[in-house]
Formats: C-alpha cells, sequence, structure tokens
C-alpha cells in the first residue's frame, strides 16, 4: 500500500488518502454488515441450497439492489455530503482541475465497493456455512453474482455523483439519483446480460443469465412488451396518469434542488446552514410560536416541505404501477409492483422523516424551538400528525391508482359488476388489495417510528437516513415474507409500532429539550438493536429450516406448527367452496373473509368448476379408491384454470401464492407424517393452481416444486412409496403438461429443468442415478412428451419477432435439440451428443438447433390445427392467443424461408425441411373421418424418412378430452386421436378405427364433438 | 498604477436583485484593500467574481493579468482566499490538514504552515472540530498564507473573533502587504479595517459609492459640527459637496464634505447665529456612514419623485 501511495504524487496522495478517510470506516462497515444481514435474512427464506437458479437470477437481483444501495450511500456521502458540510469550497480552491478531486472520489468509492464485496466474499468463502449451506458450483456462482451486482452499484455510484455535483443537498441527489438510477437498472442488466450472453453463447451460465434478464421479461411483461389489451380510454388514462407522474417528479426534484428550494422547503439546502436560527425563524414567520404552539406548529411543518412529499410519495409509489398499465397490461407481477411500492416507501420514509429532525438540528433551528420553550411532545406529534395524513393519502392514492389499473388494463372489469355482484373476484380481489393496503399502511407508521426515531438520534441527518432506510428495507422484506405466509402484519410488527409511541413521549421532549444524554443515547440504543437482533433471529431461525435438507419430520411439524391453523382452515375452504354454497354442516357464522374470497377464488375461476365440484370434494375428501378417481378429479380442477388473455391479476397472484405456499407446507407435514399420497396430492394440487400465477410466480414456485419432488427422489430412504407413486402417477407430465400449455415459466426455467445434470450439482452429487431414474429419461415417450409439450411455448417467443428469435437461441433450442438429436437408445449417447455439441460443434449445430426448432413447432401447430379441424370442422373456435399462435409461426416460417434479413444464424444456412410450403396443402386435406373410412397416410408422412421426427402422443390431452367432451366426444376424439398418434404403425389403426366407430354406433350417436357442427347425414353427404 | 485586479463594468443579479450594477474598480498590487458595504450591497458577489466562484452577466475581472474565470489552477496557486465561515474538514487536526493541502503546492508548505501555526499558538495534534471559531480562523489564515499568494482574498475574516485574535489578526494583513502582497478583504469592522487599510472602497446596492486610498480619501473630506446660538432658520450655503448634513438636536448640526472651498469655513463661522465650528478629519466610520446614508437618501427621493410622476 505504501509502495502504491509513493508512486503516486502529492496531490493524488492527499486526495486519496482524504476520501478513504472521509469515507469512513462506519459506512463501509456498515455496507459489509447490511450484505451479510441480507444474506443471512433471506437466503435462509429463499431455499438457497435447493434453487440454484436462485443464486444466478434472484441472488444477483438482490445484490443488484443491495450493492446499488451500497454505491448509492457511498456518491451522497463523498460528494453531496461534501457540498452539506460546506467543505467543497476549500477543494474549490485547490489548485488542481477539478476532475481531479472528482476522479479521486469516484476512485476511492470504487475502490470502498470492492473492498466491502471482497469482505463478503471472504466470510462466504470461509465461513458460508454460518450463513448458508453452498456446494461448490453455487459457491461460484454466489461469487459471480456478486460481481455482477457490482456493476450496477458502480453505475447508481456514477449517477448518484452527478446528480450530486448538480445539486446542493443530499435530499435532491435523492430525489434525482434514486428514480434515475432505477430506470437505468431496469436496462442496464438487459443490454449488460444480453452482451454476455452473446459473447458467451457456449457457456450454460451465461445462456441462463442471459435469458433470465435479458428474455424472461419478454414473458414477464414487465419491462417492455407490446400492450394489446389497452381500450382508446385505457390509453388515454394511462397515459395521462404517467405523464402526471413523470411531470410531478420532474417538478419536485426541480423545486428541491433548485430555485423553489428556499420556497419550498427551508430545512434543506445547504445555504441555510450557515443562516443563523434568528434568520431563519424570522423569514418562517413563527415568531408568535409561543403563544400558538399547535397552530405555529402545523404551519411550520406544513411550510417545510410536507406537500411536496405528499406528492414525492404519491408518484413513486404509482410509478410501478403506472409503468405496467403504460408498456403491458396484460401480465403484471405480483412481485414488482409490491417489492417497488415497499422499497419507495421504505426509503422515502427513511429520508423524509429522517431528515426533517435532522435538519432542524443541521440548520441550528433547535436551539430557537428551545429557547422557546416548545414542547417537545406537541413538536414531534405536531409533525407525525401530517406524516400520519401523508400516509392516508399515499395509501388512498396507491388504492386508487390499482383501481384505475383495473379499469384500464383488464377490459373484463366491470365497475357496475363489481358493485351489484358479491361474488365477483374483482370485489373479492379488492377487499384482499384493501387488507393489503391497511397493513401497508400499517407497515407505512412502522416505518415512519423508525426513520423518526432515527433522526432523534443521529446527530447527522444522512446517518439517520441510512441507518432508517437499512432498517426500513430490513422491516419491509420481513412484513413481505410474513404476508406471503398469509399471516396478519399487525401483531408482528406492533412492537415497532411501540417505537412509535416511545419517540412521541420520551425521546422527543429529550432531544428537543437537550437533556438526552450521550449515555442514554447509546444506552437506548443499544436495547433496541438488542431487541431488535432477538426478534429477527427468531425470525431468521424460523425460516431457516426451509433449506435445511433433507427436512426432518420434527422440523417439517415444527414449520406446520407454525402455520396458522385458521388459514389452513380457510384455504382448504375456498378450494372447497363454490358458487357461495356451503358443505353441510357449515354455517355462515364460521365464515372469514378469506372464505368470501376463496368462494370467488373457486366460483370465477371457471364456470364449469361447479360441474365438477362432486369429483373435487370426493378428492378433498380423501375418499379416493383409486388413482384413476384422483385422475378424474385432478383432471376436473384443471378446467378451472383458463384464465382470459389478460392473465391474472397480480393481488389474484398474490392470493394464489399463499395457497400454493400452504400446500407446500401441508404437503411436507403429510410427508413427515407418513400420509404419502396425501402429500403428493397436495403437490399436485399445487400444479393446479400455477397457471393463476403470474409468469414470474410461477416460475419460481414451479422451481420449488421440481426441487422438492426431486428432494424426496433422492431419499428413497424416507419417501420410497412416494418415488414409486409419483412414477405410476406420471407425476411430472401432468406438471410439466400444465406449465407448458398456459405458457407458464420463462426459457431458463425449462433449460434448468432439462439441463438437471448441471444445474442440479447437489442432487448429483446426492444420488445420480435415483434421479435419472425418478425423472425416467430413458423412457423415449416421456422425452417426447416433454418435448412436444414444451413445443407450446415456441410460437408465444416467436411472436415476438426478433427477440423471441433470439430466446430460442438462448434456451429453448438446446433443450429441443438435446431430445431431437437423441436416437432414445441410452441416455448415454444422448449426453455425449450433447457434450460434443456444447464442446466442440457448436456453430455447426446451431442450424440443426434451429431446424429442430423450426421443425417442432411447425410440428405442433399442424397438431394443433389438425385437431381443431377434426374436432370442430372449422378453425373458427381458435380463441385470440391460439390464433396468434400460429399465425405468428407461419408469419416465421415464412420469414424464415424467403427473407434472410429475419434468418440469424447467416446466409450459409439452408431449410431442407420441413416443408414449409406443403403447410397449406395439409390444412387442405385435413378433414373429419368418416366413418369405415381407412385412415389415409397422413401429411406429415412427406418428412424425409431418414429424419429423426416422429409426431408425438398426447396422452394426458387423451384425459381431458374425455372430460371436458363427454362420452360419445370421447368416442370421436379416441378416433381422432388413434388417426394422430404416430408411435403406432398407421397401417395398424384400422382396428381401432373400427374399434371406435362401434362405439359410435353403440352410442346412437353420430356426431363428431361440437354438437350440431357434423352429423352422420352430414357426414355421409360429403362422402 | 500597477492594478491586481481590474474590475471593469461588472453587472450581475440574482433574480430580481441587482447584486452588481456597473462595478468597475481597481485594486493595486502591494496593499491591504478594504471592501465595505451593508449586508446585501455586493461585497461577497464581488469577491466570489474575483476568485472565479461566479462568472458575472457582463463586465470583465481580471485578475493578476488573467481572466477572473474560468479560475485555472495556477490562478489559484496564485491566490489564497478564506471565506466568511473557513471550509475545513472537521475531522482533521492541525497538522493533518496542513498536510493534506501542502499536496498541491510547492515544497516549502508544510513548513511555512508549521511557523505559522506555531505563531499562532495552534496545537498541531488538534482536531479541527475542537477548536474555537478563532482557532479555525487562524487555521485558515495560516493555510492561505502558507503558499505565499500574491493576492490574499479575505471575506469577511474577523467576524466572530475575539478583540485580541481581531486585532492580531488585522495586523498580520499589514505585514502582507508589506511583503509587497495584496490583501482583499471585505468587512464590517470599520474600525478595524481603518486601522489597516491602504485603500478602500465603499459598496452600496451593488455601486461603488468612493474608492481610493485611505489617506487621500480623508484629504478629501472633512467633517465639521456647527453650534448655533438658537435654532437655526436656514443653514449658510457651503462651497463643496455636502455628502452628509444631518442634525444633532435643535442647536448643533453635522456636516461631510468633500472637497470643500478654502473660504467655506470661513462664510460659515461668520454666518449670523453660528456660535462654532469644529472641523474634524473624517473617520473611515464617518465616511461610510455618510455616503451610505446619502445613497439612501437620493434613492427614496427618486422613490417619491416616481410617486409623484406616477400620481400626477
Amino acid at each position: 500500500m505504501s509502495r502504491i501511495m509513493a508512486m503516486l504524487t502529492p496531490s493524488w496522495r492527499v486526495l486519496i488518502w482524504k476520501e478513504m478517510r472521509q469515507l469512513r470506516g462506519a459506512v463501509f462497515t456498515a455496507a459489509v454488515a447490511g450484505l451479510l444481514l441480507f444474506l443471512w435474512m433471506f437466503i435462509p427464506y429463499g431455499e438457497f441450497s435447493q434453487w440454484t437458479s436462485m443464486i444466478r437470477e434472484s441472488l444477483v437481483f438482490w445484490f443488484l439492489g443491495i450493492f446499488a444501495l451500497v454505491g448509492f450511500l457511498f456518491a451522497v456521502e463523498l460528494f453531496a455530503g461534501e457540498n452539506e458540510r460546506g467543505t467543497v469550497g476549500l477543494l474549490k480552491n485547490l489548485p488542481i482541475k477539478p476532475q481531479r478531486y472528482a476522479l479521486g472520489k469516484l476512485g476511492v468509492g470504487l475502490v470502498s465497493l470492492l473492498a466491502a464485496m471482497l469482505v463478503v466474499y471472504a466470510i462466504l468463502w470461509f465461513q458460508h456455512t454460518f450463513l448458508v449451506r453452498i456446494e461448490h458450483k453455487p459457491k461460484f456462482s454466489l461469487v459471480l453474482s456478486l460481481s455482477l451486482a457490482i456493476v450496477p452499484a458502480v453505475w447508481v455510484f456514477l449517477i448518484t455523483s452527478v446528480a450530486a455535483a448538480w445539486t446542493r443537498n443530499m435530499l435532491a441527489t435523492g430525489l434525482i439519483a434514486l428514480p434515475v438510477s432505477a430506470l437505468i437498472l431496469l436496462w442496464l442488466p438487459k443490454a449488460l446480460f444480453g452482451i454476455l450472453f452473446w459473447a458467451n453463447s457456449e457457456s450454460t451460465f451465461w445462456k441462463s443469465l442471459g435469458e433470465s434478464f435479458f428474455f424472461a421479461p419478454l414473458t414477464d411483461g414487465l419491462w417492455f412488451a407490446p400492450a394489446p389489451n389497452l381500450n382508446k380510454n385505457g390509453w388515454i388514462i394511462s397515459t395521462g396518469a404517467w405523464m402526471w407522474n413523470i411531470a410531478g417528479w420532474a417538478v419536485c426534484v426541480w423545486l428541491v434542488s433548485l430555485r423553489a428550494e428556499r420556497w419550498i422547503s427551508p430545512s434543506v439546502g445547504t445555504r441555510h446552514l450557515a443562516k443563523t436560527a434568528d434568520e431563519i425563524t424570522s423569514k418562517n414567520k413563527i415568531a408568535k410560536l409561543p403563544q400558538a404552539q399547535w397552530k405555529s406548529l402545523f404551519w411550520l411543518a406544513a411550510r417545510q416541505g410536507y406537500g411536496v412529499w405528499v406528492w414525492l410519495l404519491v408518484s413513486a409509489l404509482s410509478l410501478p404501477l403506472l409503468l405496467p398499465t403504460v408498456l403491458q397490461t396484460s401480465k403484471l407481477g405480483m412481485f414488482a409492483p409490491f417489492y417497488y411500492n415497499v422499497i419507495v416507501l421504505s426509503v422515502l420514509m427513511a429520508i423524509g422523516s429522517g431528515s426533517i429532525f435532522g435538519n432542524e438540528q443541521a440548520s441550528q433551528r433547535l436551539s430557537y424551538y428551545q429557547q422557546h420553550s416548545v414542547s417537545g411532545r406537541k413538536f414531534w406529534w405536531s409533525r407525525m400528525t401530517l406524516w400520519l395524513g401523508i400516509i392516508l393519502v399515499a395509501v388512498g392514492a396507491t388504492i386508487l391508482i390499482h383501481f384505475l389499473l383495473l379499469l384500464t388494463a383488464f377490459p373484463s372489469f366491470d365497475v357496475k359488476k363489481m358493485i351489484s355482484s358479491e361474488n365477483d373476484y374483482n370485489v373479492l380481489g379488492m377487499q384482499w388489495l384493501f387488507r393489503r393496503l391497511g397493513e401497508f399502511f400499517w407497515l407505512a407508521i412502522v416505518l415512519l417510528a423508525v426513520g423518526q426515531f432515527c433522526s432523534l438520534v443521529f446527530r447527522r441527518a444522512i446517518t439517520a437516513v441510512c441507518i432508517s432506510a437499512m432498517l426500513g428495507l430490513i422491516l419491509s422484506f420481513w412484513a413481505i415474507s410474513i404476508a406471503l405466509r398469509g399471516e396478519s402484519l399487525a401483531w408482528s410488527l406492533l412492537p415497532w409500532g411501540l417505537l412509535l409511541l416511545f419517540t412521541g413521549w420520551y425521546v422527543a421532549p429529550k432531544w428537543l429539550n437537550g437533556t438526552w444524554s450521550l449515555r442514554w443515547r447509546v444506552l437506548t440504543v443499544t436495547a433496541l438493536s438488542i431487541a431488535f437482533l432477538i426478534q429477527f433471529s427468531v425470525f431468521a431461525s424460523k425460516r431457516r429450516y426451509e433449506f435445511a435438507s433433507p427436512p426432518t419430520p420434527e422440523v417439517v411439524r415444527k414449520r406446520m406448527d407454525a402455520v396458522s391453523p385458521e388459514f389452513l382452515k380457510d384455504f382448504q375452504m375456498a378450494l372447497l367452496y363454490d358458487d357461495g354454497e356451503r358443505p353441510e354442516n357449515q354455517d355462515e357464522s364460521g365464515d372469514t373473509p378469506l372464505h368470501q374470497l376463496g368462494w370467488g377464488a373457486v366460483d370465477t375461476v371457471n364456470d364449469r368448476w361447479s360441474t365438477h365440484k362432486d369429483a373435487v370434494l370426493a378428492y378433498l375428501s380423501k375418499n379416493r379408491d383409486t388413482i384413476e378417481r384422483l385422475k378424474t378429479a385432478l383432471s376436473a380442477i384443471d378446467q378451472r384454470i383458463d384464465w382470459p388473455d389478460e392473465g391474472p391479476p397480480s393481488f389474484w397472484s398474490a392470493l394464489v401464492l399463499n395457497q400454493i405456499n400452504a400446500l407446500d407446507w401441508e404437503a411436507q407435514r403429510l410427508l413427515a407424517e407418513g400420509e404419502l399420497k396425501e402429500s403428493l396430492d397436495c403437490m399436485l394440487l399445487q400444479t393446479k393452481l400455477f397457471p393463476m400465477l403470474s409468469p414470474t410466480t410461477s416460475t419460481y414456485v414451479f422451481e420449488r416444486f421440481v426441487a422438492r419432488m426431486i428432494h424426496w427422489a433422492e431419499h428413497p430412504d424416507q419417501t420410497a412409496e412416494l418415488v414409486s407413486e409419483a412414477i405410476n402417477w406420471s407425476y411430472f407430465e401432468p406438471a410439466i403438461l400444465e406449465s407448458s400449455r398456459l405458457r407458464f415459466g420463462t426459457p431458463s426455467a425449462w433449460y434448468s429443468f432439462v439441463q438437471k445434470d448441471e444445474s442440479w450439482t447437489w442432487h448429483k452429487n446426492a444420488n445420480e442415478n435415483a434421479l435419472l431414474k425418478f425423472l425416467d429419461f430413458e423412457n423415449d415417450r416421456r422425452h417426447r412428451f416433454v418435448l412436444q409439450e414444451t413445443s407450446h411455448a415456441l410460437p408465444g417467443y416467436l411472436g415476438l419477432e426478433k427477440s423471441g428469435i433470439l430466446a430460442l437461441r438462448g434456451s429453448w433450442i438446446p433443450f429441443v435439440y438435446h431430445f431431437s438429436t437423441k436416437s432414445a437408445d441410452s441416455w448415454e449417447l444422448a449426453d455425449k451428443e450433447r457434450t460434443n455439441w456444447r464442446n466442440n460443434s457448436f456453430q455447426e449445430l446451431k442450424k440443426h438447433r434451429l431446424l429442430n426448432t423450426v421443425l417442432w413447432g411447425y410440428l405442433n401447430t399442424r397438431l394443433y390445427l389438425q385437431s381443431q379441424f377434426l374436432q370442430t370442422g372449422r378453425f373458427t373456435e381458435i380463441d385470440n392467443h391460439q390464433r396468434s399462435q400460429h399465425q405468428n409461426m407461419f408469419y416465421w416460417l415464412n420469414l424464415t424461408r424467403y427473407d434472410d434479413n429475419y434468418y440469424p444464424l447467416g446466409d450459409s444456412f439452408e431449410i431442407e425441411y420441413p416443408p414449409v410450403s406443403s403447410l397449406k396443402i395439409i390444412d387442405s386435406e385435413i378433414r373429419p373421418a368418416k366413418q369405415g373410412e381407412t385412415v389415409p397416410t397422413i401429411p406429415w408422412a412427406t418428412i424425409p424418412p431418414d429424419t429423426p421426427y416422429q409426431l408425438l402422443p398426447f396422452p394426458q390431452r387423451e384425459l381431458r378430452a374425455q372430460d371436458l367432451l363427454g362420452r360419445e366426444q370421447q368416442a370421436w376424439y379416441g378416433l381422432i386421436d388413434y388417426r394422430l398418434r404416430p408411435n403406432r404403425p398407421i397401417e395398424t389403426s384400422e382396428g381401432a378405427v373400427d374399434k371406435a366407430a362401434d362405439e359410435l354406433d353403440n352410442s346412437n350417436l353420430v356426431s363428431p364433438p361440437d354438437a350440431g357442427t357434423k352429423t352422420e347425414e352430414s357426414a355421409d353427404k360429403d362422402q | 498604477m500597477n492594478s491586481i485586479v481590474k474590475i471593469e463594468n461588472v453587472s450581475h443579479r440574482f433574480g430580481n436583485v441587482l447584486a452588481l450594477d456597473n462595478l468597475s474598480l481597481e485594486i493595486p498590487a502591494g496593499c491591504v484593500f478594504a471592501l465595505l458595504g451593508e449586508n446585501g450591497a455586493g461585497k461577497s458577489t464581488t469577491i466570489k467574481s474575483i476568485i472565479g466562484d461566479l462568472r458575472p452577466m457582463s463586465g470583465s475581472v481580471t485578475v493578476l493579468g488573467a481572466p477572473a474565470c474560468p479560475s485555472t489552477p495556477e490562478l489559484r496557486r496564485r491566490i489564497g482566499y478564506i471565506p466568511e465561515v473557513p471550509a475545513l474538514y472537521d475531522w482533521m487536526t492541525v497538522e493533518e490538514i496542513g498536510w493534506f493541502t501542502a499536496g498541491f503546492y510547492p515544497p516549502g508548505f508544510t513548513e511555512r504552515y508549521l511557523t505559522l501555526t506555531n505563531d499562532f499558538s495552534l496545537a498541531a495534534k488538534q482536531k479541527i472540530k475542537h477548536l474555537s471559531k478563532g482557532g479555525r480562523a487562524k487555521v485558515a489564515l495560516a493555510l492561505t498564507l502558507a503558499h505565499e499568494p500574491e493576492l490574499l482574498v479575505l471575506d469577511e475574516p474577523t467576524s466572530g473573533l475575539d478583540t485580541l485574535v481581531r486585532r492580531r489578526f488585522l495586523e498580520s494583513m499589514i505585514d502582507i502587504a508589506s511583503s509587497g502582497r495584496t490583501v482583499l478583504l471585505s468587512s464590517h469592522q470599520i474600525p478595524e479595517v481603518e486601522r489597516v487599510a491602504d485603500y478602500v472602497a465603499i459598496i452600496h446596492h451593488g455601486k461603488l459609492q468612493i474608492c481610493g486610498s485611505l489617506e487621500q480619501l480623508k484629504a478629501q473630506h472633512e467633517r465639521w459640527v456647527v453650534s448655533f446660538e438658537q435654532v437655526p432658520a436656514a443653514f449658510p450655503a457651503v462651497v463643496g459637496e455636502i455628502i452628509l448634513h444631518e442634525g444633532q438636536g435643535t442647536r448643533r448640526q453635522q456636516l461631510l464634505i468633500r472637497n470643500p472651498g478654502p473660504d467655506s469655513l470661513w462664510q460659515v463661522r461668520d454666518h449670523a447665529g453660528v456660535a462654532e465650528v469644529e472641523v474634524h478629519v473624517p473617520s473611515l466610520e464617518d465616511l461610510f456612514v455618510a455616503y451610505i446614508k446619502q445613497e439612501n437618501s437620493m434613492a427614496t427621493a427618486n422613490d417619491r419623485a416616481v410617486n409623484q410622476e406616477v400620481q400626477s
């Protein structure tokens, strides 16, 4: 170090020395402690050891946020802090160029960030077992995640530095830097990972990571996507709100940071620091303060920028809600708006409440109040009352914004219906929303208490803001985790609400009277810190068994004991009830709000639910005699999941997630008690709820689901029977079917699912053979089933044109390639091929991958068209989504064929097959089969005989069709299924056709499905 | 005159407030130049334009032969500036801040700084946040003097200092000027400034009222205190520019006259009813007050005239 310092010129040397000293160990330590605390708190919650993708995706996101905050604080301390302390004048008068001290600050800030990261590395590397259970590769991923997080941190640091140089105080710096950084950070990872992806196409890790950030948002719809569902009014409202928001924010920043600073808020800004207390107070016209304290105090507080704070809060809170409204109305992720809101809430509360007293101290007005014997309690309560008012306004505005969101984003949202119908899911959803907002209000009050307490305890505003922001974030995420468990926030947060009273009745008067000695301050802070740590340790210890592997029965029981029985009861009721009907022996007095909501859940998901009530009730009452009956019941439940195209709203998603979590706990409890079948039922039932989630959330849950199952499979000593049952029940197939059919999951999720030998290293270490056996990937039929079902997702990606092509290249294609090139002889051979492809001949195989993708997507579309046609005799019943799927497919195929510009792999590649041009011919040839007709050679037989591809079966769809169509239609569908099934020789299919025809005869039904469309007579006529 | 600072027709406005109104000023080398004025007169704005911290809206400022704005590191190396509230890093010790600042100047800085702090009786290991206001001012002065600037700019340097420290501080200005360097200071402490200043400029509402060497200004002005035997009906005519004319009770009046005529005094003395005329050399404070009052009364008269015009 000394050698490096000696190499520097004297001016560099002293600058670096000063900045390093000025940054102080406290900030650095806070950064490291914050990082470790977050890891300790949240990784157990996230089941770190089981979700490798969490390391790659979610953890990067967390680190990104935390490091960004650290970078922000560093920049504020280094730049805005210099301004606020008035020492920038000294720097400006030094005989050096301003760039030099700016560079010095930047350099030191960046080095400090890196150093903080290295400390965290070191702790994790050598003491990781204290925090998390990390295997070799995940540990490496963790390091990479941290490394990646430094990039946005640096970015935020730079943005904040610029903002700090432009503005004159920390508050204005924060107001500019935080939103600008947030907006930029939304795009930075996309660009960064996109570049990394392209540069490292062979790397599984980069590919997965790149998809997560670069492509997954395409399906999330959160960041950028078209907004097809907005009508004209929706556009006007959304755009107007958006403009209002942006303009409002800009005005606020301008008012606070520039000329109007004095007018808006005399408490902020360095220009006031030099003023004497008398000067400031005379400007504020509070000379009559002692005579009319309450009035004057309110007036003073209102003058000190509270109006601006209202606007800021409302703007900030509504920002994430308006963003998807404008950009993408269809699939609002549940987490994003809620997280953003909480972050904004905690940070703004921290800055606002933290600075309001801190600035009083900094601007020396404290002495004025003391001189005039202002009551500390009055002073504090006057501000508190105003803040509570602000929170109320913010909550009200959030409700209004949600309401507008519903009006604009969901065409099916009907206000009249909402008012008139008690069972409408919108009403119930709004009730849920109000409940959440009530908790949100409570959380805001607690954050306010924390912020104000910090601002009174710590002398410097920046210290108060930083500490209260950190505490606020932890409290907020803690609150989220409580909410996700379906528990009430009120009691959990009560102790921190009491802090409010303590602050008002004890701290504030002491503070104002100047009688709060250092000793008492230290004692109070220490006591509260210990209480804080104890409470959170208890919380963390409760959550830490989430990643205990394997979960022992004791652990699972403990977990279940922690779950509110009321919640479980509610949840079961929610599943059982429909249309407001109550089961026998259940009177109305037992209803809870969640019961009501449960009825709505069941009632409104799909009208057909009621027709399958008996089957589901039978299933849930554990009166399951046979696997078939269970399958029937599950299939019946399956019918409930037809959401309209706009997808589930965020509040709905949150509700369903609660239910899924409860099911997950219930499954583990049942497992611990040896109820294997029931446990598996709970797991299966989860899959039925997946599609009701937003895409992002469903991905998250699905990964846990798969990890759980594999985890069980790895411990046959505990779960041998379960595994056996799972295999017998073709457990994974329905899960995958549901997931793929509903366009659920991101490319990376599928990729990680398939790349099991890489992504699930810890499983491999445990028992690779058990895993492979369980997955049964040597069963070729299952391979193809997976391939077929996941190919449903393909047209959705293709619909995004170029971006879709990128997505294809990113993840889905290798998956397809892997199975399609597999000779079905042995797993080892396929693995070898895959290795070759990955290691040696990636470029060469690109064309195959693309080819396969195109082929399978094409076949899938064609199958779909055929089945539609055969069922209905026409294509008119294709819904919008399906229509867009196959239209996009045609579009893309044609582009691929005829327009090289759209072809991503270069001019040298030629598509030989599939026979794109024959697609229309195929369509025209498809027609309903006639009785006694020999099944003709199906058109896909035109595929060259040496191709490894075969048409795929529809085993699960067959089951669904039976349930859906009824007996006579089943028979018809059976015929269709038979005709389309490629793994049966065509030549031997006549018997089946005859059998199906006999069935039709015996049932005296001559019409194909979709009764009325085709009759026997008309068929004969056609013939 | 060898001017080290030359301000030509400088105007600057903050919103609706005209801070500098066509100000022109020259500061000769090797003197102590005092810039006097009320609060908000434009002193700090003038100083900021000199040190390059502010670019005036019109006019030019030349310092040491170079444009003041933008201020180059070379120019800043030749200028020392102490603001009203010295910007110092509280967490540094007296010694550390010297070492820190020395990094930006040629060798010899530290030695001179330590000598100065020793002269000022500052403890090297003491943290700056523990220093008194006077102690902080001393540190700021030592930092500024240690690099031997050709122009030393002090904005209200003595505010908050106790009498002894203030006196010693100002006396050190004379030593600096005697070594050939130039000191520009603004202050409210007019009697103190009078003891050390060679040149004085009085600014009011952004305009320059008078400027010149203190000696010359005193020579140009006389303060008369005229006593009457009874309440006078009218004051006798006086040859010369009357800057201030105010009553001190009913039978006593005070005048500040610029360049009085040679016979003026005798004419007043010989005037009927005049009991006595005391002639004083005006102090700097007399001059300051007289010019400020004159400017204010003229402004009031102008306002009245404007109002009358509006009413008519």
